[in-house]
């Protein structure tokens, strides 16, 4: 079984910011909670053999998220329903990068969260996802792009190249 | 292209994840103990349901085969015949007259074979001396698994009997279909009824697992909506997986 007061202490120290990066991922608050929770859940039996569980767990509760979205969006697609957002009430800026977060493509989008929220390398990013540094660069410098576009008014207003990126 | 000013963009995520921290409320360790002891317990319960079912009906099919008339059984079991194949020693047409008074003297040989059983002759007795085992002898099988620590065990296994299961784990690619990983075979017998071992899982992912009975051929893919990749009656428990981003 694994240490009890180890596993409290790394819960402690990645309930958190593993929330903060789905939830810049996914926009939904209770559903990067779940996803983290559960992917602890799937720790907690293996403890003791995970070799980097900071690592493992951020996967797990990244393909939880990927898997819910899936099914999430296949709903969707049946219900045409529109789901239910989960405002927490953010500054103007949190606001903006929601928005501009939510109209990049997936990987993209998982690709720029990690960078700035998880500070993972452009190489682990590569390994994370199963695609190629430059690949990962070139998500990385698009979804740029498209903050730049909400982020940045002079930007938004003053440069079509950029608008039409 | 344009980048935005890099400090733009950190102040952003900074303002983002400090708006959602007061809101953020962390279920706790408790929590995820207790939630992997719930699922363990409906497992295990689950799995002991399933076992249940399963004896049930093997019960309902051999009903008629115990209603016949036990005489034909009375008698001890010839060299020829067999306890586990008992359609040998009986008659399709037994003497009434020979039926049995009691419950005693119909021990439970009228019922059908098992798949499990011996094919050679049972002796009447062990060679230690030790009771002739019922002759309806069930193996029933139970998988339980605490993460990636799996116990398969079997009770009672028939004399002689050898039953195979093994486990296999899959990665779920992100079309849906289920790639092979990894499968081990174990054998379990009257001397090694319980087997404890450990599900080799993708490193990366959190992967399908299935510990089957009766040696099904295990496919190397599984297709995206393949319901039931297995015999239903050959799946002793399993469990679903993630898609691996990998």
């Amino acid at each position: 079984m694994p240490d009890k007061l180890d596993f409290a202490e790394f819960y402690a120290a990645w309930f958190r910011t593993l929330t903060h990066q789905l939830f810049a991922h996914t926009g939904d608050l209770a559903e990067a909670q779940d996803v983290v929770q559960e992917a602890f859940c799937r720790a907690w039996p293996r403890w003791s053999t995970l070799d980097d569980p900071g690592a493992w767990v951020r996967r797990v509760a990244w393909n939880l998220a990927t898997s819910r979205w899936r099914r999430a969006r296949r709903l969707l697609h049946l219900t045409r329903n529109v789901r239910e957002e989960h405002a927490p009430g953010p500054g103007p800026d949190a606001v903006a990068l929601r928005a501009a977060l939510a109209t990049l493509p997936e990987r993209q989008r998982q690709a720029v969260v990690l960078f700035y929220l998880a500070d993972v390398s452009i190489a682990e990013i590569a390994e994370l996802t199963g695609a190629a540094e430059g690949t990962v660069k070139s998500w990385l410098h698009r979804g740029r792009a498209t903050l730049a576009l909400r982020l940045t008014d002079d930007d938004v207003h003053a440069s079509p190249e950029v608008r039409s990126a | 292209m344009r980048e935005p000013p890099p400090d733009r963009v950190h102040h952003a995520f900074a303002e983002l994840t400090e708006s959602i921290d007061p809101l953020l409320r962390p279920p706790g360790v408790e929590s995820v103990r207790e939630t992997v002891r719930r699922r363990r317990q409906r497992r295990v319960g689950g799995v002991a349901a399933a076992a249940i079912a399963v004896a049930g009906v093997i019960t309902l099919v051999r009903l008629p085969l115990m209603e016949q008339p036990a005489a034909n059984v009375a008698q001890p079991p010839t060299v020829g015949g067999t306890a586990a194949h008992p359609s040998v020693l009986l008659p399709p047409y037994a003497p009434p007259t020979s039926a049995p008074t009691g419950p005693a003297t119909s021990p439970p040989s009228t019922t059908a074979p098992e798949d499990d059983a011996p094919d050679e002759s049972i002796p009447p007795t062990q060679p230690d001396g030790a009771a002739i085992p019922p002759a309806n002898c069930v193996s029933e099988v139970i998988a339980a698994a605490t993460g990636s620590q799996l116990v398969i065990s079997a009770g009672p296994v028939c004399p002689n009997a050898e039953i195979v299961v093994s486990w296999v784990t899959y990665e779920t690619q992100r079309d849906g279909s289920q790639t092979l990983f990894a499968t081990e075979r174990h054998t379990l017998s009257a001397r090694e009824p319980r087997v404890t071992t450990t599900l080799r899982e993708s490193s990366v992912c959190v992967g399908p697992w299935y510990v089957l009975r009766s040696n099904p051929s295990i496919p190397l893919i599984i297709a995206a909506g393949e319901v039931a990749p297995f015999p239903g009656d050959s799946v002793l428990a399993s469990e679903d997986g993630e898609i691996c981003l990998r």
